[in-house]
């Protein structure tokens, strides 16, 4: 139908018909009934008070969709990304709801139509804490029917991780399972997941957008995406730093080397906070890169095109690639090139990948498995160098445009020869004061010192775990924060290993540190280590967490976080006089409320 | 208000002892500390009188600094061997316990202690009580209080040696401190309520400064008896020993640019019968006790106090204190106060061998593993070991049929013959010094071996390889390896840097002058090589060096000769 200018128009002004012209254009029958039973109860009404009212619920009952955005992170990635899409979501006129996963109510999925899961997968395979909950829901007998639901799953990850996006996958499969239907296919990101997260977001909201009848607009720049106050060196843009101050803190005859590292932000317009961490791009040593260039048959001047422009090979190899580890994606691939039957069979099976992968760089790959490449067919295999990151020792309120990163050299000998950390090896044995290093900021907002300055910190931090806590003292002691705070160290022997042992020992006798309990594991027969500590300790340490305390652990993800946790919990069971079960609800609490973080790798 | 004003006058030193509860401190509450491996500034001081020094090592000092951890601290520890005298199954526990809690070496003292360095805080306990397990003991080795009482090995002429040693032994446990402090700490002794402690002689603040005794028998001075605050010369009548002549108001330190600090030898001021001494010996440390000074350390040690009030206040004052007067000193006479190496027949029959022990440091080294050595001798042996009061080592009592056996092991080690061995190096004393003594100012222990070797190129082009000159290096003028008794004395000033004294005897009764000051080793060489060319062609028959330069008049001598009352 259509309504006429000039007289045959009715009641309206020429705009008003060119509105109503507008929105009701393309309605079918069944719609228009539907409407003209809806003015009639309008007009019904002793004032047509109502019609302004519903007016705009006539226009999003055409149009708007909601969304809701659910993301699950650890390290705040997830977190940013699910910021961005509802900003570009809104721009789109989609009414966005963002939440995490943690706070959110399992029985509001009824009011959902369509959902983004933007998840990380943390530990060995895990769900992050965040999404602990949900996923477990989601997974259990309680499990409503979703079939209401339109979806698509954003899986953040590192394919240096053999369960490689897992917690992404997982979601994506019980939300089909449960009847939900996907909007857009999931999309599982690597370590630099910028522009595939970027991809993903431009189809989810393009998809929603159509579902809808508004005709959606296409022409949305890039910058609907990016957060406004973006600094201009991100990790795709690093910042080329200069190193200021490079020390080995093992005292003589140490077992281990942990480097303490200055470097200058000067220019970048960088900042960060304590308990963010900074990326920083190794490369390649020469001699693998050799071994490696020999063992593939090419000279390393053949010209390439990799995802860093146009070089010769030997230098894409040193700055652009990763030869160690190698990620089970480069296996699976190579597996593809070579056509050998054994990586098959070892990539399609991830108990087998758990027990060929670790150790071996891409020479003991191509030496297994010789191929005869092309230059190009080389890279295509390989992983981009990846960026790792260090969790800030330092504080801007203390050192300004310094940043300060405590990094833990990994060296160790396998498959018949001396293998060395791509990034820890290049910070010990490939840059020296005054050369420049690759750096970027990547915000951690999951830890965080807690915002009231008088509330009480206890900081678990082993080995480089006490990075961040060294960056927590500088800014409580410039802030002059007065809560108390207690550090629990440990290491292997207490003459060589006690990272940072004179500033500690200042911040004691200043009273900026209230309270300090060490373990070194080799010094006696007996091993000691932060968790039997913090058990000596227990009554006070439940005191402090009563009065309020925050609790931080840094460090080991694999074994020292699982027994400091298991600790906690202990202390909690004991001294709060409470089950296991309560216990873990304690934990739980503490979690939600930010009063337990981890910083864990 | 007096009393007032005289305690405000008091050094920092005697504020801590006085409120240690007799040593205590909180030596216990250091020990725990977790997060440095040092002890409280207070306890510092007083774990010295429990046996040690809390000291760091200097060589990483800087390092270490930038690293951002704090000095290395460890603990040297000094064990009490009265006279020097130790079984050989207590050797194996302290050759032990160096490895497992010290450096991996032992020091043998120039007062004939052993001393392990490098042992951590968290070893000290297990080492003391190790120690004290093995019936030896650390106890006021260090400290304001009497030290480790020396006795010359001696022997030769061990018919009064035995009598002499067990009175040196007397005296070391007579005057060692009676507080249970030590057995608390150390041993988890618990303190029996309602004993308070009570010290006789000492009383709560104990001594002023450090006392030092030492025990001799001519003509042997080979603890150098005139560089003790108490020196005791056996006087014999037809083979017994029937009293002591004694010297007070020795002590070598002084302090650079310091008038008021000397190295002084002490004087002869009387004969005591043996069976008084020990009473004379209580009343002489009684009066430094009350007399001492207490305000200024580097002026408080009993030379001091003598010559503030004179050599003659002193008698009357231990006289009156006796009451009944000591006599007039009996006729003595010393001919060195060097070892005798090898072989040497006791008047027991059996036979004292001995070792040359480089500035006494017991370890092992490529060719020459002289710890090891030490260690199956030990094994072995059913004879005793003797410190000698230069450093060195006797196997004493071995019976005639183990010699072989005894010589086959060092031999086999690289111990006996060893090339270097010239009469210059035979005769050389070294402190510790760098690395681990917080005083030094210059090496020594590290640096004189490899100053003789150039020396030894002077002496060997003069034909004096074999002559005994005794050279003798300290890191300090605090005189550790008794550098102001040396024929030849360095003494340490900057880093490569030696003030060079010539001319004491070779007897230890004339203390050496200065002849050059702030000598780099060419200097060193420079300054000695005519001096000592002169002295192979020019010295009269049995004329030693130290007397040899004063004759010629490249020094004077001393003007602080030792006073022997008529
Ligand atoms: C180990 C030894 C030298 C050696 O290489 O053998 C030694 C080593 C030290 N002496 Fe000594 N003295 C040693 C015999 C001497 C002697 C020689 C003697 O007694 O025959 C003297 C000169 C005689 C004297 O007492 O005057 C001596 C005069 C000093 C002094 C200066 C005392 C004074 O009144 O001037 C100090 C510094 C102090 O006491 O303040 C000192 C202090 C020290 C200390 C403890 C440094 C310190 O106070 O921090 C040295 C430890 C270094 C280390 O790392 O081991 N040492 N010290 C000797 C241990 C003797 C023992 O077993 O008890
Ligand atoms: C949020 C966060 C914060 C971090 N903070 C810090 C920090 O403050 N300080 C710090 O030092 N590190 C920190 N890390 C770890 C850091 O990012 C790197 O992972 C670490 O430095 C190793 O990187 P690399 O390039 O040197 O080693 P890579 O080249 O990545 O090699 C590491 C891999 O080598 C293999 N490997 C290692 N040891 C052995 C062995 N013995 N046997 C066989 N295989 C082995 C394993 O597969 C391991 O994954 C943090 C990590 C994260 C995620
Ligand atoms: C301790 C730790 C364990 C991880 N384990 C895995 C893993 O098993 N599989 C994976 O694909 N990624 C793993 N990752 C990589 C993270 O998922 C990746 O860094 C992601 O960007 C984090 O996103 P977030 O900040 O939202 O948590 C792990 C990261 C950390 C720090
Ligand atoms: S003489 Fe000086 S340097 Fe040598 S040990 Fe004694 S105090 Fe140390």
């Amino acid at each position: 139908m259509d309504f006429k200018k000039g007289l045959e128009r009715g009641p309206f002004s020429d705009k008003q018909a060119a509105q109503l012209h507008e929105a009701l254009s393309g309605l079918d029958t069944g719609q228009l009934q539907w409407l003209s039973g809806y003015f009639a109860g309008v007009a019904a009404s002793p004032t047509g008070a109502a019609a302004v009212v519903a007016g705009p619920a006539v226009a999003a009952a055409v149009t708007a969709q909601q969304l809701t955005v659910l993301y699950g992170s650890h390290t705040g990635n997830c977190e940013g990304l699910a910021k961005n899409l509802a900003t570009l979501a809104r721009s789109r006129g989609i009414e966005v709801e963002v939440a995490d996963m943690a706070s959110f109510k399992t029985r509001d999925l009824k009011k959902v139509s369509n959902l983004a899961v933007l998840v990380s997968t943390h530990g060995i395979g895990e769900p992050p804490v965040q999404a602990e909950e949900l996923h477990q829901f989601l997974h259990g007998k309680k499990a409503p029917d979703l079939s209401h639901i339109k979806f698509s799953v954003l899986a953040l990850g590192d394919s240096s991780y053999v369960d490689f996006c897992q917690t992404g996958k997982d979601f994506d499969a019980v939300l089909e399972k449960l009847g939900a239907q996907r909007i857009s296919t999931r999309v599982d990101c690597d370590v630099d997941y910028e522009e595939a997260a970027e991809a993903w977001q431009q189809a989810l909201v393009q998809a929603i957008s159509q579902a809808s009848g508004a005709n959606a607009t296409t022409e949305v720049t890039v910058k609907d995406t990016v957060p406004a106050e973006a600094p201009k060196y991100s990790r795709k843009n690093p910042f080329e730093a200069t190193i200021l101050e490079k020390i080995n803190l093992n005292g003589k005859g140490s077992s281990k080397e942990t480097i303490h590292l200055e470097l200058s932000l000067e220019g970048s317009g960088l900042t960060y906070e304590p308990g963010d961490a900074l990326g920083v791009y190794g490369t390649n040593a020469a001699s693998l890169v050799e071994g490696v260039l020999q063992a593939a048959g090419l000279s390393g001047e053949e010209l390439v095109q990799g995802h860093n422009g146009e070089k010769p090979l030997a230098e894409a190899l040193t700055y652009d690639y990763e030869l160690s580890p190698i990620s089970s994606v480069t296996l699976a691939k190579y597996a593809e090139l070579t056509g050998s039957d054994k990586l098959k069979d070892i990539a399609a099976d991830n108990q087998k990948m758990v027990q060929y992968l670790p150790g071996r760089d891409m020479l003991d790959l191509l030496q297994e498995v010789p191929h005869a490449f092309q230059a190009d067919e080389l890279l295509s295999v390989l992983r981009k160098n990846a960026p790792r990151m260090y969790s800030i020792a330092s504080s801007q309120a203390a050192v300004e445009d310094e940043v300060h990163l405590l990094v833990s050299v990994v060296r160790y000998e396998a498959y018949g020869r001396c293998k060395e950390g791509l990034c820890s090896a290049t910070l010990s044995d490939r840059f020296h004061v005054d050369d420049k290093v690759k750096v970027f900021v990547d915000r951690n907002s999951r830890f965080k010192l807690p915002a009231d300055p008088e509330a009480p910190i206890i900081m678990v931090g082993p080995g480089t775990g006490v990075a961040p806590f060294r960056a927590f003292m500088q800014h409580r002691e410039v802030a002059d924060f007065k809560g108390k705070s207690w550090l629990f160290f440990g290491d292997r022997n207490f003459t060589t290993d006690f990272l940072y042992q004179t500033e500690w020992q200042q911040y004691l006798k200043e009273g900026i540190l209230t309270k300090a309990d060490v373990a070194f594991s080799r010094d006696q027969k007996q091993k000691h280590y932060v968790q039997h500590r913090m058990l000596e300790n227990g009554k006070e340490l439940y005191n402090w967490l009563e009065s309020g305390a925050h609790f931080y652990v840094c460090g080991d993800a694999k074994q020292m976080a699982k027994d400091v946790d298991g600790a906690l919990r202990e202390i909690i069971q004991q001294h709060g006089g409470v089950t296991v079960e309560k216990a873990e609800e304690y934990v739980k609490y503490l979690q939600r409320s930010n009063r337990y973080q981890t910083d864990i790798y | 208000m007096e009393e007032q004003l005289e305690k405000q006058r008091l050094s920092d030193d005697e504020y801590i002892k006085e409120r240690s509860d007799f040593l205590r401190g909180t030596i216990k509450e250091s020990l725990k500390n977790p997060l440095t491996g040092a002890l409280h500034p207070d306890d510092v001081k007083l774990i010295k009188y429990h046996g040690s020094y809390q000291q760091h090592d200097r060589d990483l000092e800087s390092e270490r600094k930038r690293q951002k951890l704090e000095p290395l601290y460890q603990f040297m520890v000094r064990v009490r061997v009265p006279g020097g005298i130790t079984r050989p199954d207590q050797w194996l526990i302290l050759d032990e316990l160096s490895d497992k809690y010290g450096n991996g070496t032992m020091k043998l003292t120039t007062r004939q202690s052993f001393q392990f360095h490098g042992i951590l805080k968290r070893g000290l306990k297990p080492t003391i009580k190790a120690i004290n397990d093995a019936l030896l003991s650390t106890i006021a080795t260090c400290g304001d209080v009497n030290r480790n009482v020396m006795c010359n090995p001696n022997p030769h002429q061990s018919q009064i040696h035995e009598e002499v040693y067990e009175m040196a032994a007397r005296m070391s446990e007579y005057f060692t401190p009676k507080t249970t402090a030590y057995h608390e700490i150390w041993l988890d002794k618990e303190k029996v309520s309602g004993t308070p402690d009570f010290e006789p002689l000492y009383h709560e603040t104990y001594l002023p400064r450090k006392f030092k005794i030492a025990l001799t028998i001519p003509p042997r001075n080979d603890i150098d008896v005139f560089a003790n605050d108490l020196g005791l010369i056996a006087i014999e009548e037809n083979n017994e020993l029937i009293g002591f002549n004694v010297c007070v108001g020795g002590g070598l330190g002084s302090t650079f640019g310091e008038k008021a600090t000397y190295a002084r030898l002490g004087d002869v001021i009387g004969f005591v019968p043996k069976d008084r001494i020990m009473e004379v010996a209580e009343t002489v440390i009684a009066i430094q006790r009350d007399y001492g000074n207490r305000a200024d350390r580097r002026n408080s040690r009993l030379k001091y106090t003598i010559d503030k009030r004179g050599l003659e206040w002193f008698v009357t004052e231990l006289n009156t204190r006796i009451g009944w007067e000591i006599e007039s000193p009996r006729a003595f006479r010393f001919d060195t106060n060097g070892d005798r190496y090898g072989w040497l027949k006791g008047t027991n029959g059996k036979w004292f061998y001995t070792l040359f022990v480089e500035h006494g440091r017991v370890k092992d080294e490529e060719g020459y593993e002289l710890k090891k050595a030490l260690r199956e001798v030990a094994l072995v042996l059913n004879g005793d070991f003797r410190l000698t009061g230069n450093q060195n080592l006797i196997i004493g009592n071995v019976e005639e049929a183990d010699k072989m056996l005894i010589e086959h092991i060092l031999t086999q080690h690289g111990v006996l013959n060893h090339p270097k061995l010239t009469g210059l190096r035979l005769s050389s004393m070294a402190c510790v010094a760098l690395n681990t003594c917080g005083l030094a100012f210059a090496e020594s222990e590290r640096y004189l071996p490899s100053l003789i070797d150039k020396l030894d190129v002077i002496m060997r082009k003069n034909g004096l390889e074999t002559d005994e000159i005794n050279i003798r290096m300290t890191g300090c003028p605090n005189g550790c390896a008794r550098a102001s008794l040396g024929e030849i004395g360095f003494v340490g000033r900057a880093v490569g840097r030696y003030n060079l004294y010539l001319g004491a005897s070779h007897n230890g009764d004339r203390l050496n002058t200065l002849y050059k000051e702030m000598l780099s080793e060419e200097a060193i060489i420079e300054a000695l090589e005519p001096i000592l060319t002169a002295y192979a062609q020019e010295r009269e028959p049995q004329e030693h060096f130290g007397d040899f330069v004063i004759r010629k008049k490249i020094v004077e001598a001393t003007d602080r000769p030792v006073r022997i009352l008529a």
